[in-house]
């Protein structure tokens, strides 16, 4: 018996052994080069990693590795999925398994975990020598706004293929059965009128039987580009910018009372309150959502009916959610150059243009591409206004508190402000309780 | 043992162990390997890129560091001590229901072991829907009837009422291991306890249970292990199975949020371990507390 118990324990040594030989780190070359306009007979196998459960997303990449393929045939490039809700676990995997792809998509905020891993290759010189070349001008060919937003301490990690913002999708025809002024909603609306549309809204679905129904899916307690852009119109923050936080504070206060208000109002559903209302149910007459029109435009109970306008402002500094959904180039690639020639194809003219064909309904990155009447990114919903989305370029930020702290806490952290949203929204909690319970989170977070 | 005689003991089996071998080979790499890797990973700081060697930290700020852990505990006791017993007795009774030679019977054994076959991320969502405060079913059906809309998993106060019902679906299971263990039961011990005037209450009480001890001791073991290392949630709950004010936040999810969404793969690792070394103990005691379960041989 001791023999076998011996043997036993001398195997889980060596498991244990084995295990230790499996430490991995990431390595950039030192010695690594960035080159620009590679020959067109240039050959390489390369992958690229796309969020599976969006088949837009699939399309668009289709079209523009078929129109890369035309200026560069030898290099193949082949898609493999990720599921968002996963990201940083399907990343850190393929990773310390040596798999992950040479182009990696990515978005705010999880772009901020390919950065703090080293995994994200800076792409500032590249981005130089397209411009000492005169491949194109950021300043005077990009909206600066979104092509910053993949930057991080100056160094820039993933290039948007979209200008992504948060709008105020809106149902006409609720809107018009309940009376309301369509004059009103037009870009650079302030909070004060959208409440008061919302206030008309109300007292139509109570006057008509609907009093089960709400007026805005406000998506405030799932997503930060929604509820964190509206902190910060408040002058509210998660932190100073050294890693201290700072939400316990008046502003944030003053925040977290405007969304009781709206559930007081019946304007929101409140926090486990049953509502079978919803924007895309055609039952709810506003919804906040960065998402192109086409995922709503074909909806039976809204076709015809749907329309956007910029996000309402609030107070005198107000902030509009935005953000990335865009590209990296794996840090550990061994064919960077190829990867950034795709990206480069990608911010073309002819790229965005291929992608606009292949189901990117959302604003082109490229000034040039503005024109959503005669761009492909606004063929099929050129009555729609989808200027929208680029209105108001000075107020847009992301959730960027989230770049001062360590990747570790990112969850916590997000999870915890989506919680104050949420209490914020249950009558049952004071707004004193709801900022105790996000400071003791947030706290709890940070305390390792 | 010899170099020989293990060379003679090899020779002599190696039919058996090249049957064996895939299965070998499947335990060596799936789970020998990570359960060794995770007590190695486990005395490191490590998100799986960097490691820093900490020693027992890991362990030392489960007790003394973690802000959270008594909540997670506290959850998983209240899950574990409620729906052991509940579904222990349930299943029990169930199986004694349809432990009949009656016409149909077996169609009732049928239906109601096909929420096990069910595998549970499916179960898991199925049950999100029913749940929905928007448009489950039950809550159209509390609508109907004119009564107020029940917010199951969207409150903390019927989170765990809520996982507990959602939990006896899942009794289909042990009354299958119930039905085998009376089945077993020789039937000449009813017909003389019958010759001698026993009741159907006396037959089951001095019967039935006493035979049956050791799959109730079987039971009652898988099921404080499986409790303990419950991590459905992650499939249905809020707030990424954590609950709504972390009111369904049990252990097993509390490894999984530190180790995969946190990344602290070290944690993680030590927060199983503990795990492990918890189930094991509570294991042995029960074992070594196990002179009531009554095996066949003692007749």
């Amino acid at each position: 018996m001791k023999r076998w118990t011996t043997l036993f324990l001398m195997m889980m040594l060596f498991t244990v052994l084995t295990a230790c030989g499996s430490t991995t780190t990431t390595t950039t070359e030192d010695d690594f080069v960035p080159v620009i306009n590679l020959p067109t007979n240039t050959s390489a196998n390369l992958r690229i990693l796309i969020p599976g459960g969006n088949a837009n997303e699939t399309t668009m990449i289709e079209e523009a590795i078929a129109g890369f393929n035309l200026i560069y045939p030898n290099i193949q490039i082949s898609m493999s999925y990720l599921a968002v809700n996963s990201y940083e676990n399907t990343i850190r995997n393929q990773a310390l398994a040596g798999s992950l792809p040479d182009i990696v998509w990515t978005n705010s905020p999880d772009f901020y975990y390919l950065v703090s891993k080293d995994l994200a290759y800076p792409l500032n010189e590249y981005v130089e020598l397209s411009e000492a070349a005169g491949i194109f001008d950021v300043e005077d060919d990009f909206y600066v706004e979104f092509f910053n937003i993949g930057s991080v301490n100056g160094n820039l990690y993933a290039i948007p293929r979209s200008a992504d913002s948060v709008v105020t999708f809106y149902n006409e025809k609720i809107l018009t059965d309940a009376g309301v002024d369509l004059n009103l909603i037009q870009d650079g609306w302030t909070w004060e009128t959208f409440r008061g549309v919302c206030d008309q809204v109300r007292t139509y679905f109570d006057n008509n039987g609907h009093s089960d129904r709400y007026v805005l899916d406000a998506n405030l307690t799932s997503w930060l580009s929604v509820n964190y852009p509206i902190m910060r119109s408040f002058g509210a923050d998660v932190t100073d910018g050294t890693g201290a936080l700072t939400i316990d504070s008046p502003q944030t206060r003053e925040a977290i009372t405007m969304v009781r208000d709206l559930v007081e109002d019946r304007i929101i559903v409140g926090t486990g309150v049953t509502s079978g209302s919803s924007f895309e149910a055609g039952t709810s007459a506003f919804l906040f959502q960065s998402a192109s029109v086409s995922l709503f435009a074909h909806r039976r109970e809204l076709e015809g009916n749907i329309n956007i306008v910029s996000f309402p402002l609030i107070g005198e500094n107000p902030k509009i959610g935005s953000g990335i959904a865009g590209y990296s180039i794996n840090s550990n690639s061994a064919y960077k150059n190829e990867a950034w020639a795709f990206l480069n194809y990608m911010l073309s003219y002819d790229g965005q243009q291929a992608m606009g064909s292949g189901g990117l309904n959302l604003p082109s990155i490229r000034k040039d591409l503005a024109d959503y009447t005669t761009a492909n990114w606004g063929q099929g919903y050129t009555d729609l206004h989808l200027n929208s989305y680029l209105y108001g370029l000075e107020y847009k930020i992301t959730v960027d508190f989230l770049q001062y702290f360590d990747a570790k806490y990112k969850s916590d952290l997000d999870l915890a402000l989506k919680d104050l949203f949420n209490n914020a929204c249950n009558t049952g909690k004071t707004i004193e309780e709801c900022i105790q319970i996000v400071v003791r989170d947030m706290g709890d977070a940070l305390a390792d | 043992m010899t170099k020989k005689s293990v060379t003679k003991f090899l020779k002599k089996n190696y039919e058996g162990w090249l049957f064996n071998l895939p299965l070998a080979i499947g335990l060596l790499l799936f789970t020998a390997i990570p359960v060794g890797t995770s007590l190695y990973y486990s005395f490191f700081e490590t998100d799986g890129f960097t490691y820093t060697f900490v020693g027992l930290d890991n362990y030392i700020k489960i007790f003394t560091r973690d802000r959270s852990i008594w909540q997670v505990v506290k959850n998983t006791l209240a899950f574990a001590m409620i729906s052991i017993p509940l579904n222990l007795s349930l299943s029990y009774l169930l199986a004694q229901l349809v432990n009949q030679t009656r016409k149909g019977v077996k169609t009732f054994r049928l239906l109601y072991y096909l929420p096990v076959i069910i595998p549970l991320v499916v179960g898991g969502l199925l049950w999100k829907d029913l749940y929905d405060p928007t448009y489950g079913i039950f809550n159209r059906i509390l609508e109907l009837i004119g009564l107020d809309p029940f917010p199951f998993f969207f409150q903390a106060s019927t989170s765990m009422f809520s996982i507990i019902l959602m939990n006896v679906w899942g009794i289909g299971g042990g009354m299958i291991l119930w039905l085998a263990a009376f089945k077993n039961i020789p039937k000449t011990m009813y017909e003389s306890a019958n010759l001698d005037g026993a009741n159907a209450f006396q037959r089951f009480w001095h019967i039935t249970i006493p035979l049956s001890t050791p799959m109730i001791f079987f039971n009652v073991v898988t099921s404080i292990i499986g409790t303990l290392q419950y991590n459905g949630t992650l499939t249905f709950a809020p707030r990424e199975g954590r609950g709504v004010d972390d009111s369904l936040y049990m252990y097993a999810v509390k490894i999984y949020w530190e180790a995969f969404h946190r990344g602290q793969i070290g944690y993680g690792s030590a927060l199983a371990w503990l795990l492990l070394i918890v189930c094991a103990i509570i294991t042995i005691l029960l074992f070594k507390k196990s002179k009531w379960v009554f095996y066949g041989e003692d007749i």
